[in-house]
């Protein structure tokens, strides 16, 4: 992401990205507190918005200046994304929230087979998910916790490369925290994934240094902070402005 | 699949909204294609009603007024014609065959209809249908009476049992002194024949002759042996059906008789009084289906009203299908089915409402007006109806729908809950 800058229509929010790099496979948690533009950041990474100036590159490839729709296709293919909370449809069988990804990605529906629903089960076990939720017939009915491994299964399902979390233990207390980040940094190990996520929440990089966009972290590594390569704080690369303010 | 289990999904959340939008959607689209039915079906019932009647002829008055009493036995008469009159119109070298219709008595609401055989041979219906006795046989004696279908069922009926004919059309006075004796019952037709009571000219002026002015003379006492001695030929009748031998002679004949100078008459063309009434009743039918159109909109927008209100708890439910990379256009392909099947359902329920309802109220219909509207299944003109109807509801729809697909791209990933 290069010389990036981004203006909400509705809100004048912007944000101003001067460089930033992710390496694929590396796990990066963006830290910055809230209205610094953690969730703008994420949807121009995501390309559900694209930036007024500059270019963002996917896999080396131009991904920005694609056309929203090819921008759609690409996020669906290769984007798994959990949102902090409400992150299911409620309404839908929590299997069916796990297969909706592969309703817009080809690709990923290959990859899974014509055994859509065996393979989302075979997920959520592994995100330690009893029989009851995989065959509960709303997601509604599921605790916070529970929702949010759905939604690591529904973000992995079809081996996405790329899983963008929007503060997802925003909603959990500290146990269900902790239980909940070692579910998903062994799961998006274990799928190989670069995890990007967002937080606000300071206690997370504990024991990891701050690295810049370009560099490595080398600091020690212990706690939450541990299970991350990277700890990038947000006002360290973009500036965030709301036109009036 | 998935997307259409969601849609259908998000519709059963919401239920409760659902559920009201289509019931109103189905409330008018039944009052729109029941008043469309109620239209079309009068209007096939009136033309169904005689056909083969070249001319009909009464006193003088207005050619709508006097279709109305003689067929369809909806008001009176001001005037008779005399028997004289009748007479000469008989004996007209064009005429074919004229049957005497004499009205102005009825039997527990019903009008009873002093004729002649010739009715039962001449009359037709929906064509080229002829009355038809179900049960007994026509009529044999002066007393005796034949019941339409609806007076027969309506009054529970049989063969050989009497009946008394009431003095005028809401009278009291009964002619209770000589009643008349049940010899057929007709078959259904699905005309105000089903509601009347037929019987002889000869028994019209036998229930008549110590009558007068609406009263029974005082102080005269005639045993029926004495009445069936009299004379019994009418003095007047109400109205006349005429059949041509040749229908081309129908305008001549019809100017012939409206300027006869002995009496004044009024020969009218069935088709064409029906054609004024339609013209008369033109303007109340627009203003009916106009005002039906209106209710169908006015709920199409509710419906619209209702998504657009529901948008901003399902902001949420839009970010995530984002997220997992529907396009713009699938949350509004989304929006836009749902509106469909929401139009879909409430015109199908309004269907179904509105052939219940057509059950239900057909026989009193059938009952208190001589209407008879069939029950049949849509036609090609509804079906164009119920497929605007869905086409609108669906059009509609893209109001909310525009309106999320700029909120999904307005929202990204940053949702207010």
């Amino acid at each position: 992401m290069e010389g990036v800058q981004f203006t909400w229509p509705d809100t004048r929010f912007s944000i101003a990205v001067e460089c930033l790099e992710i390496e694929a496979g590396s796990r990066v948690l963006l830290q910055g507190p809230s209205g610094s533009g953690k969730s703008t950041l994420l949807s121009l990474i995501a390309g559900i918005v694209a930036p007024a100036q500059g270019t963002i590159r996917l896999a080396g490839a131009p991904f920005s200046t694609l056309s929203a729709p090819r921008r759609d296709r690409l996020r669906a293919e290769h984007f798994g994304i959990i949102f902090q909370m409400f992150n299911l449809l409620p309404y839908a069988s929590p299997i069916d929230n796990v297969i909706l990804p592969l309703a817009f990605a080809p690709a990923r529906a290959a990859r899974v087979g014509r055994d859509r629903r065996d393979e989302a089960a075979r997920l959520m076990r592994g995100l330690r998910l009893g029989d009851d939720v995989i065959g509960a017939q709303r997601a509604s009915g599921l605790s916070v916790g529970q929702q949010q491994r759905v939604a690591v299964a529904r973000a992995l399902i079809g081996g996405p490369q790329i899983v963008i979390a929007d503060e997802p233990t925003s909603a959990l207390d500290a146990s269900a925290r902790e239980a909940f980040l070692a579910i998903l940094f062994e799961q998006v190990a274990a799928a190989g994934a670069t995890l990007v996520m967002v937080s606000h929440d300071t206690g997370l990089g504990t024991g990891l240094s701050t690295g810049l966009s370009t560099g490595l972290t080398t600091g020690p590594r212990t706690g939450f902070g541990a299970s991350f390569d990277r700890r990038i704080a947000l006002d360290d690369i973009a500036t965030a402005s709301r036109e009036g303010a | 699949m998935i997307l259409l289990r969601l849609a259908i999904g998000s519709l059963l959340n919401r239920w409760m909204t659902v559920a009201l939008t289509v019931f109103a959607t189905a409330l008018s689209v039944g009052l729109f294609l029941g008043v469309e039915k109620l239209r079309t079906g009068a209007k096939e019932s009136f033309a169904n009603t005689v056909s083969g009647v070249d001319l009909i002829v009464g006193a003088r008055s207005g050619s709508v007024q006097l279709l109305l009493y003689s067929v369809f036995r909806i008001g009176n008469a001001t005037s008779d014609i005399t028997w004289e009159s009748y007479q000469d119109l008989a004996a007209m070298p064009e005429v074919a065959w004229i049957v005497p219709l004499s009205l102005g008595d009825s039997h527990r609401g019903f009008r009873v209809l002093g004729t002649t055989e010739g009715y039962f041979e001449h009359y037709r219906y929906r064509g080229e249908r002829s009355l038809e006795i179900a049960e007994g046989q026509r009529r044999d004696g002066v007393f005796d009476a034949v019941l339409g279908a609806s007076v027969a069922a309506e009054l529970d009926y049989v063969i050989g049992q009497e009946i008394i004919v009431a003095h005028g059309i809401s009278s009291f006075s009964l002619h209770d002194d000589r009643p008349f004796r049940v010899a057929g019952i007709l078959a259904p037709t699905g005309t105000p024949v089903d509601r009347t009571v037929h019987v002889s000219l000869a028994g019209i002026e036998a229930i008549h002759v110590d009558w007068r002015r609406g009263a029974r003379l005082p102080g005269i006492e005639l045993s029926t042996a004495e009445v069936l001695a009299m004379d019994l030929s009418p003095r007047s009748v109400t109205a006349a059906l005429v059949g041509l031998k040749s229908r081309r002679q129908a305008l001549e004949l019809q100017r012939r008789i409206n300027t006869r100078p002995e009496e004044p008459l009024l020969a009218i063309l069935p088709g064409m009084a029906l054609q004024e009434l339609w013209s008369l009743v033109g303007v109340a039918e627009t203003a009916l289906a106009g005002v039906s159109g209106m209710v169908v909109g006015t709920a199409l927008l509710g419906m619209a009203a209702m998504i657009l209100a529901g948008l901003g708890e399902r902001r949420r439910e839009m970010a995530i299908l984002r997220a997992v990379g529907a396009r713009p256009r699938v949350i509004v392909a989304m929006l836009v089915t749902e509106a469909a099947v929401i139009s879909t359902a409430g015109t199908v329920l309004g269907l179904a409402l509105l052939y219940a309802a057509m059950m239900v109220v057909q026989p009193w219909l059938d009952a208190q007006y001589g209407l008879f509207v069939a029950i049949t299944p849509p036609g090609a003109d509804e079906a164009l109806i119920l497929i605007s109807i869905v086409v609108a509801g669906t059009a509609v729809g893209l109001l909310p729908a525009l309106r999320a697909y700029r909120l999904s791209l307005a929202d990204g990933m940053t949702v207010a809950t």
